[in-house]
């Protein structure tokens, strides 16, 4: 893409132009030109054939068998992958409502949403979405039609914002309606228990899905930066506080780390990608770095 | 320990500055924004965890704040913290009376500078140094305007007024009278009101607490106010003086006093020196003549190789020098002493001394007497003594019209006394009350009625102090002894009072006894005169005696003047018969003895006084100071005995003129000038100290301290100790403001580290 139309990925630029779907498009050009390989594939487990290695072949599917047997490099190449379901699960509580820069979180994540949906469409698999708060809100299943696609992006554009987040009732109640395996995105602020968030993720992998977590927070959610006397009102029906932010800024930064690393720790035991997303970082830097390293994993 | 403060409004305006951080706490704590929050769990989790901390780190730079401000307005409000280690005569306003030594040893120099200009300056630092509420009152021990007594320049001042006025204060040229200088400081400290304390800045010097005057100084400390405790006011001695190091003083310059100074004489001076220092001292004494265009003109050096040490007196070769024959009137002498190059001599001021002489034309006698016959032998002899001006003999009865005032001497060689007339004894008595002097030889021509009726008085007040006898023959009293009873020793008199320098000169040395001891054992002594004492205090003005105890020489004082009665007889044929000029050298030499003193009057110490006894002519007289001593002064006197030159502040030569018009058919207008030299007390120039630890012994009940400085007396007083104090708190406030930035940098830093 050119460098003209990078500046479109910019939040702030973004937020100028209409259209949900045109921006997911811009996104999602915005990087996959620089992929040699889809991101998100299918899965399939029946062996087929060997074929000679190339230099470029993933080697996660060298067959060590055979090269301990002749001294040469094979791939294993199984049978056609079946399509891919992808799931996209919106974090719609109060608390995505918060923006201090040019997008809220909210904002951002329908974007996010947005361009994966785009992207696995073009890729001719299917996609679908939840969106919750404390209990699921919205469910359309996965399909991979170009109309499907507009109706998916329609609701996300019109997704509001309510209530608190509770990750683990959600994931309860959503996983008969997700079905069979698939790739679960989840854009969230996480704010919720660490247990909730974890046991949703636990479960989601012991039925075998592929989790990938977006941590979306705000710039001023990850650096704290106020200096004045503040006072902090509370969403999702927290309660409001007076403080000094400056003499807090430090212990804040200690806590978000903290829960930070327990969830990216959670999720390393569980396979599942973790991602930190924030509303300052252009969408295509934001996504490109994590969709290319997924790539190059398949 | 007492704190007090110099300025306390300026901390109670601090101590209320001291809210400001609160207020500003509260002022921005009011002022917050609002901020709808998503990451509540974070942040309330960081508060629960944080808040203590926060408040403690919060409150610690609020404390710092709040103390800083509070040392700020301490500091400017410069407390005084007195303890007993500070300031042994307490804290708070006193009532001081300083008292600087300002004899002529403060002259004293030491590296450039004179032990007055450290006194001045501790003094001032001393001042600085009290609390501005104190009252001072400012003494000098010495002030030449005053006559040399103590006195005070400034009463009941502020510490900055009497510092202002210490640039006034100047030395003098005398000693110190310690008990006067305590005696005043006594009655000055009565009238302040405050804790009392006198300072004294002085040098110690050994001869201002003699034994005499350490008693004196005892009465005078009994004076000083008491506390309620009995204790006296405590009165702190400053040492100013530096190292003892050698002066040379010209103790006295004389010339003989047995001779006077007349025109055309060889003239012997005669200077007494004294060192007082350990080592002999080496320099050169100059004599310097003052010329008749004033200017000074070096007659002679001498060179003092080892002048002795410690003070023994030392007397150097004479003098010699010629006073020209017209030479007539004031004259002026200077002995300068100029130390060897090398050496050191410490206090100019008495380097020099200065002599004021009145030189004379010959001696002018004027024989009353009845031999006129004999004046051309007379005459012959006055050329042969060259110091005798004999111009005319007069009778009785010539003296009316005679003016007494041209002649020095009157010579009244037993000329017939029954035609004496009162006017012409009392003239006889003015002359000599003025200053003359009568040389009276009583003979067959001295009737006893006549000279005791003119000029005997009781208690010694007439012109003779003793009465001649009546010949009562039926009493069996002798007027007059005759030779054939032979009388063959005469009983010199013994040590006699400086009013009788004849007196005290009674040694066989002395020309008039030589003489006359020659001429009474002579054959031609026929008679003598016997005389009655009505008052047996006045025997002491026999001089001489026969053997059988009559007086032969009778001296006696009356007025200015001096008289001398020699009760032989010389008759003219005692001169004519004999041939001799002895009997009439005898009379001379007395003549020059009767000349009135004129060295002692006319040399004075500063602060001295001299009575000038007046001629009946004087309508004014003239004094002409040195520069330092004030400007001419002009007095109109009239029919006054005499005048008295009482102002000699400074040293140098005074020239006092008469000016008059004379009586007589002729008026003229005539003018008599004279010098007086006047010289610092060479007592000044012995440098050497009398220590600390003396002078309490000889002072037990004194409140007394000593001390080298300022610092030891009254330290860390007010200005000081506020200086230093208010230093140490401004010191205190950099360092809590470097503290609060630090730790305000700190409890921020990680603030900003996870920002």
């Amino acid at each position: 893409m050119a460098e003209s139309s990078r500046k479109y990925l910019d939040p702030s630029v973004l937020n100028a132009i209409a259209g949900l779907e045109l921006k997911a498009r811009l996104i999602v050009e915005g990087f996959v030109s620089g992929m040699h390989r889809s991101p998100f594939h299918g899965f399939s487990v029946e062996f087929a054939e060997h074929r000679e290695y190339v230099p470029g072949d993933d080697v996660r599917f060298v067959d060590w068998k055979v090269y301990g047997k002749s001294d040469r490099y094979y791939i294993k190449q199984y049978e056609e992958e079946t399509n891919l379901r992808a799931w996209l699960l919106l974090d719609c509580s109060e608390s995505m409502e918060y923006g201090g820069g040019p997008m809220t979180k909210i904002d951002y994540a329908r974007h996010v949403g947005a361009a994966i949906a785009y992207l696995v469409t073009q890729q001719q698999d299917a996609v679908g979405l939840v969106t919750f708060d404390s209990d699921v809100r919205t469910v359309l299943p996965p399909a991979s039609s170009a109309g499907h696609l507009r109706t998916l992006i329609r609701h996300l554009a019109e997704a509001k914002t309510r209530g608190k987040t509770s990750l683990g009732d959600v994931v309860r109640k959503a996983a008969e309606r997700i079905g069979r395996r698939g790739v679960i995105v989840i854009v969230s602020d996480l704010l919720d228990r660490p247990e909730s968030i974890l046991g949703a993720i636990r479960q989601l992998r012991h039925e075998r899905h592929e989790v990938v977590l977006f941590h979306l927070l705000d710039t001023d959610e990850r650096t704290f930066p106020f200096e004045r006397m503040t006072r902090f009102e509370g969403l999702e029906e927290m309660p409001r506080v007076m403080a000094d932010p400056a003499a807090l800024r430090t212990q804040y930064l200690k806590e978000l780390e903290g829960f930070t690393r327990a969830i990216k720790r959670g999720c390393l035991g569980n396979a599942a990608d973790f991602v930190e997303l924030d509303t300052a970082t252009p969408l295509d830097v934001a996504l490109s770095t994590y969709l290319a390293s997924r790539g190059k994993r398949r | 320990m007492s704190l007090a403060l110099a300025n306390p409004a300026l901390f109670w305006t601090g101590l209320g500055l001291v809210s400001v951080p609160v207020l500003i706490h509260l002022f921005f704590r009011r002022r917050h924004r609002v901020v709808r929050w998503a990451a509540m769990d974070f942040l309330l989790a960081a508060l629960r965890k944080q808040k203590r901390r926060v408040e403690i780190e919060n409150l610690i730079l609020l404390l710092l704040r709040c103390v800083g401000i509070l040392l700020l307005a301490l500091a400017l409000a410069r407390p005084q913290v007195a303890t007993a280690a500070l300031n042994p005569f307490g804290a708070g306003a006193r009532a001081v009376v300083v008292v600087l030594d300002t004899s002529a040893s403060m002259a004293a120099q030491q590296t450039g500078r004179s032990a007055l200009d450290r006194a001045r300056e501790d003094a001032g630092r001393l001042l600085a140094e009290l609390p501005s509420d104190s009252r001072v009152t400012l003494v000098v021990t010495r002030d030449e305007s005053s006559g040399g007594q103590p006195r005070a320049l400034l009463e009941n001042a502020t510490p900055d007024e009497a510092r202002a006025r210490l640039g006034y204060v100047r030395h003098g040229f005398g000693p110190n009278h310690m008990g006067r200088v305590f005696r005043l400081a006594a009655e000055k400290l009565a009238a302040l009101r405050g804790r009392p304390l006198v300072v004294l800045l002085t040098d110690l010097q050994k001869t201002d607490w003699d034994a005499g005057a350490r008693e004196d100084v005892r009465r005078a400390f009994q004076e000083l106010p008491r506390d309620a405790d009995g204790e006296a006011s405590p009165v702190a001695i400053i040492d100013i003086g530096g190292d003892e190091v050698g002066n040379v003083v010209l103790e006295e310059l004389r010339v003989d006093a047995a001779r006077r100074a007349f025109a055309g004489e060889l003239l012997a001076l005669d200077v007494r020196v004294r060192n007082y220092s350990d080592t002999a001292a080496r320099g050169t004494l100059s004599l310097y003549v003052a010329r008749a265009d004033g200017e000074w003109e070096k007659a002679q050096g001498i060179d003092l190789t080892a002048v002795p040490p410690h003070g023994r007196p030392y007397d150097p070769p004479s003098f010699h020098t010629m006073l020209p024959p017209d030479s007539e009137g004031p004259a002026r002498f200077r002995v300068v002493f100029t130390p060897a190059a090398g050496t050191e001599d410490r206090l100019e001021v008495d380097s020099e001394r200065r002599l004021a002489l009145r030189v004379r034309p010959p001696v002018r006698i004027l024989p009353i007497w009845s031999y006129t016959k004999s004046l051309d032998i007379l005459r012959d002899v006055s050329v042969t003594l060259k110091v005798i001006d004999l111009a005319a003999a007069i009778q009785v009865p010539d003296l009316a019209q005679t003016d007494l005032s041209a002649f020095d001497v009157l010579l009244w060689a037993d000329a017939e006394s029954h035609v004496l007339t009162e006017a012409e004894a009392r003239k006889i008595e003015a002359f000599v009350r003025r200053g003359g002097g009568l040389l009276a030889y009583l003979g067959f021509g001295a009737h006893p009625d006549a000279i005791n009726r003119f000029f005997f008085k009781d208690k010694g007040e007439g012109l003779f102090p003793m009465m001649l006898q009546e010949e009562d023959p039926e009493a069996g009293v002798k007027a007059m002894w005759r030779n054939e009873e032979n009388p063959v020793e005469i009983d010199l008199g013994r040590e006699r009072s400086d009013a009788f320098p004849l007196a005290a000169k009674t040694t066989q040395e002395h020309p008039l006894f030589r003489e006359t001891l020659k001429w009474a054992f002579s054959p031609e002594i026929q008679a003598y005169r016997r005389v009655k004492w009505p008052d047996e205090s006045l025997r002491d003005r026999v001089v001489a005696r026969y053997t059988n105890g009559d007086p032969a020489v009778i001296e006696h004082a009356y007025g200015a003047g001096r008289v001398v009665v020699v009760t032989t007889t010389p008759d003219e044929r005692g001169f004519l018969l004999n041939g001799s000029v002895l009997p009439v050298a005898v009379f001379f030499n007395a003549a020059h003895f009767l000349v009135p003193d004129d060295v002692s009057r006319l040399n004075l110490e500063v602060g001295g006084a001299v009575r000038i006894p007046l001629p009946g002519h004087a309508r004014e007289v003239v004094v002409v100071p040195p520069d330092e001593a004030g400007g001419t002064r002009r007095e109109p006197v009239e029919e006054q005995p005499e005048f008295v030159l009482g102002e000699t502040p400074a040293p140098g030569f005074y020239r006092v003129t008469l000016k008059g018009v004379t009586a007589g058919t002729t008026a003229r207008a005539v003018e008599e000038s004279f010098d007086v030299a006047v010289n610092v007390n060479p007592v000044e120039g012995d440098l050497r100290r009398v220590l600390p630890n003396e002078l309490r012994a000889s002072f037990p009940d004194a409140n007394l301290h000593f001390a080298g400085d300022v610092e030891g007396v009254v330290p860390r007083s007010a200005a000081a100790g506020e200086d230093e104090m208010s230093r140490s708190l401004l010191g205190a406030v950099v360092a809590i403001l470097f503290l609060e930035l630090l730790l305000a940098w700190r409890f921020g830093r990680r603030r900003r580290a996870a920002a």
